[in-house]
């Protein structure tokens, strides 16, 4: 099984370290898929891009736009960007960056936030992955850390090896 | 009463761990370790840095069901004293010699 991870475009990294992290390749927004932030533009690029924002209006637009794969930055449940995601066969990234870059009482709060998202969007039948969508190496994790941090928001193993493995590269190609 | 089972984690570390900074890395590690994991699971964990492979990567031991509570509190574990770090658990074994082959 090969596994993959999507980073934001300021993460500097060299294919070595990819593949000392055991991941078959890392994609770069900007560079090998578009990148739309969802917060400041309601028009999106054309082709396949990442959608990542809280303001869910407009993530309801990417998703019509077109987007492969949308990011909900405060990971709250909104029932008609979740429908929507599910009518247009757009997957949901789930970022580990929001949970390994929160530090005190602010990471359990994120943690039941994106386990409740998780739990909402696998019910839906929504195609979910999981990546790290790093902005730096510091935060950057392997793919065993990936798949644990799956797990503990509430993905079980072949769900979350799935998620790294299949959705992951799906959004790309 | 059979031994119990441990599992061996080779872990690369963001900054560069020096030969003389060992014992202070090491004792930190645990204390930042203690913290992520929690008192209570602590002990099913009992992590031990085992060896030092180069400057940057060590192989680190923890129980056998201990094994995934561990890898987790690597990965929350961002900052060491003080400065921004980041562990990386590159592989995992029963033994150290199918870890370092």
């Amino acid at each position: 099984m090969d596994f993959y991870d999507i980073v934001m475009p300021s993460c500097e990294f060299d294919d070595k370290f990819a593949k000392r992290l055991g991941l078959k390749g890392i994609f770069k927004c900007g560079a090998d898929i578009k990148l739309a932030n969802a917060d400041k533009q309601s028009s999106f690029p054309e082709g396949r891009f990442i959608a990542v924002g809280s303001n869910k209006n407009n993530l309801i637009a990417a998703a019509r736009a077109g987007a492969a794969a949308v990011v909900v930055s405060d990971s709250r449940i909104d029932r008609k960007l979740m429908m929507e995601l599910k009518e247009q066969k757009t997957a949901l990234i789930l970022p580990t960056t929001l949970i390994t870059s929160s530090y005190n009482l602010e990471r359990p709060k994120r943690l039941y936030m994106m386990g409740r998202l998780y739990s909402h969007a696998k019910r839906l039948g929504l195609d979910i992955g999981f990546a790290t969508m790093a902005e730096s190496k510091a935060n950057m994790c392997s793919y065993m850390q990936v798949i644990q941090l799956a797990r503990l928001v509430g993905a079980d193993e072949s769900q979350a090896r799935h998620g790294v493995s299949a959705v992951n590269p799906s959004i790309v190609d | 009463m059979m031994r119990p089972k441990h599992r061996y984690l080779l872990v690369e570390s963001l900054n560069e761990i020096h030969e003389n900074e060992r014992p202070m890395f090491e004792f930190r590690l645990y204390k930042e370790l203690l913290h992520c994991i929690g008192e209570i699971a602590y002990h099913k964990v009992n992590p031990k840095i085992m060896k030092f492979i180069g400057n940057d990567r060590f192989v680190l031991k923890c129980e056998l069901g201990g094994y995934e509570q561990l890898v987790l509190g690597l990965t929350f574990l961002k900052r060491l004293d003080g400065k921004e770090t980041a562990f990386y658990t590159i592989n995992a074994s029963g033994t150290i010699r199918a870890l370092t082959s």
